[in-house]
């Protein structure tokens, strides 16, 4: 019982960073119609932005943590320029090849990183959150966890808020129903496209953030992050309160397919869920049903 | 009845003749086919062995690269799942040729036992066993499309490569398996061409048979793409309700490119194993099967020059890479950005030709031929 607990908070954090990779991915894809290959390579680079911030600038985390998301916003916005706006008008295909070329890119520039701190494939990410871990009754937590339920709930409150109220949010969402449409009410399409890259890309470096401490610094994290994909569709693609409720439920199964089931499944759980989903009720649990045209 | 030039070319050209054309351009085509065919032929004696290496490796990855082609660029189902029937027939073809298959089907008590094949039923059986493998995979595509079905694809890859990797007394898990090169000895004197028999001891030998499987395949795949059943894997691609609209059957087409694009597939991994003599999981990964895709984009997408361009470029690029390193980069750069420089160029190369040149190298190509069309021959 104290291990179906434990492993339920656990399973409930790691759903939480799923979420918000996948919050990322989704607002993207609902304001821009882009999808983002490269979008587990950008929480990766965050969590190395932050890396750089915090040991090789030797910033306190208060400073280096705010620069690192906001280096990562430019990214998104270079990302937007120079790749995602010629290619607005192209078929999914050509995207997401695009942006596989950027998450490309992005490895190999990282895998340079790497080699240049003569550190292997993986660097240990410097401590943010406390070590003390917390312990009620029998069940022990370690603070990172806790700290990654918090920001995640925190988080995603402030976009549904930001969706919901303000100015930029309600453009948002008209862009995403129809783009000539909003042009046409006096939207600035452009400049919505460009922040919900940066926004994208802001939130990829937030989850980057919770997911160094829980696995080392490494390239291979980016895997970790395209675990979101699954979520998302679970969720019910382009559903924002989908994709989260699909990361919670995706990190809660892997946790328990870790206890319950034979080796190797926990790994590839996720995946299978997405094939179920996929085979059964592809509008996932939230999503709308798309009509086909001519 | 006239026998004209270009019914002697028909089968090597363009099956129908430009007006204007003369029989000597006719005639420069000829040549330059067979021109090819002697290159081709005569290539282990003038390349080196280390480079004839990776002529073996581009002309695998060409087979490859026609197979993902066929089913992403002409048909228009958008695969992440290559790598799997690749990697189908590459374990098959290893576990027949080495010590034939012998398990029991858990649960049902079946005794299944493969007896030891020749590898060349191996490798028929292992295009077979792919295709199969295809069929399945290509199951979730008659509900879904796009982007949905890479992801089916792509989660069907993954769950196959942790089958493989646990399923350690058949396929060896993460240790892979070493791969005997196939005993497989031909004999050819009645052919009267002076080639005794044929036997796959070096390179050399591997590279014949190689050209013969990859270019046989490849004519077939031409003419397949012309027929009837390569219209319709065009018009699937370029609109589904168009495509049903004008009677073809969606379900059983789209099951046949899944099933085609496999069996060129498992083909490939069958040769492509019995050449790197070492496979594992590595070799078959989802990460592989992405930049399988990138080939044939930068190769260019439908058509078979492509899948041919693309093979060379997945090939030799990062040969090239690593020359340039040696030439150019490390006088002036450091060490450190060595590991940066293939990828990086890698995702430019991707982003530039999708951006202004949505049809490859291939389709680059073609433009420059087009723009020449008229030089006076």
């Amino acid at each position: 019982m104290t291990l179906l607990i434990q492993q339920t908070v656990t399973g409930l954090a790691v759903g939480c960073i799923y979420a918000l990779v996948a919050l990322g991915f989704v607002l993207l894809y609902k304001a821009t119609g882009a999808i983002n290959f490269a979008h587990g390579e950008l929480m990766v680079l965050g969590a190395f932005a932050i890396y750089v911030g915090m040991v090789s600038l030797k910033l306190p985390g208060w400073v280096a943590i705010p620069l690192a998301v906001l280096a990562l916003a430019g990214v998104g916005l270079v990302v937007e320029r120079l790749v995602a706006r010629p290619l607005i008008h192209s078929g999914i295909f050509t995207v997401v090849m695009a942006t596989l070329g950027v998450a490309v890119i992005i490895r190999g520039v990282l895998a340079a990183f790497l080699v240049a701190q003569g550190a292997g494939d993986a660097l240990p990410f410097p401590k943010i959150f406390p070590d003390q871990a917390v312990r009620v009754g029998d069940i022990t937590v370690a603070p990172v966890y806790l700290w990654t339920i918090a920001i995640a709930v925190v988080l995603i409150l402030a976009f549904s808020l930001f969706f919901k109220y303000t100015a930029w949010g309600v453009a948002m969402r008209a862009t995403a129903q129809d783009r000539v449409v909003a042009r046409l009410m006096g939207t600035r399409v452009g400049q919505v496209y460009a922040l919900s890259w940066a926004l994208s890309a802001m939130l990829a470096a937030v989850a980057g953030l919770l997911l160094a401490p829980v696995t080392f610094l490494s390239i291979d994290m980016g895997t970790i992050g395209l675990k979101a994909i699954p979520a998302a569709i679970l969720g019910g693609f382009g559903s924002i309160p989908g994709a989260i409720l699909g990361g919670v439920i995706i990190g809660l199964a892997e946790g328990y397919a870790g206890i319950y089931l034979p080796e190797g499944f926990r790994n590839v759980f996720a995946y299978v869920v997405l094939l179920v989903v996929l085979m059964i009720r592809p509008t996932g649990l939230f999503g709308l049903p798309e009509r086909k045209r001519v | 009845m006239r026998l004209t030039w270009s019914a002697v070319t028909a089968p090597l050209g363009r099956a129908y003749t430009l007006p204007g054309k003369s029989w000597r351009r006719d005639l420069v085509r000829v040549g330059l086919w067979a021109a090819l065919a002697v290159a081709l032929w005569t290539v282990p004696n003038w390349v080196s062995r280390p480079n004839l290496h990776f002529v073996i490796l581009a002309m695998i990855y060409v087979l490859i690269a026609a197979s993902l082609n066929l089913l992403t660029g002409v048909a228009g189902q958008f695969s992440l799942g290559q790598a799997m029937f690749v990697a189908i027939g590459a374990y098959s073809a290893t576990i027949l040729t080495s010590k034939g298959l012998a398990f029991t089907l858990p649960g049902l008590g079946w005794a299944v036992s493969v007896p030891k094949l020749s590898p060349l039923a191996a490798l028929v059986l292992a295009g077979l066993l792919a295709t199969l493998v295809g069929v399945v995979i290509g199951i979730p595509s008659l509900r879904i499309s796009g982007f949905y079905l890479a992801l089916a694809t792509w989660a069907l890859a993954v769950v196959g490569t942790e089958i493989i990797t646990q399923w350690k007394d058949v396929t060896g898990g993460f240790q892979g398996l070493s791969v005997p090169r196939p005993p497989l000895v031909l004999d050819l004197s009645w052919l009267g061409l002076g080639m005794p028999s044929y036997a796959i001891r070096r390179d050399q030998d591997f590279y014949y048979g190689a050209l013969v499987v990859v270019v046989g395949c490849l004519l077939l795949l031409r003419n397949l793409l012309r027929g009837h059943l390569g219209r319709a894997f065009q018009a699937l691609r370029d609109n589904e309700i168009a495509a049903e609209a004008m009677g073809i059957n969606l379900a059983r087409t789209k099951t046949l490119a899944f099933a085609v694009s496999a069996f060129y597939a498992g083909i490939a991994g069958s040769l492509f194993a019995h050449f790197t003599q070492f496979i594992s999981t590595r070799d078959f990964t989802v990460d592989v099967a992405i930049a399988w895709l990138v080939m044939i984009v930068v190769g260019g997408l439908g058509s078979i020059g492509g899948a041919i361009l693309g093979g060379m470029f997945i090939t030799f690029l990062p040969e090239l890479v690593k020359l340039a390193n040696e030439v150019l980069l490390i006088p002036i750069a450091k060490e450190a950005i060595k590991p940066a420089v293939e990828p990086v160029l890698y995702g430019l190369i991707l982003i530039l030709l999708l951006r202004f040149e949505p049809l490859g190298l291939w389709g680059r190509w073609q433009r420059i031929r087009r723009y020449w069309a008229r030089f006076p021959l």
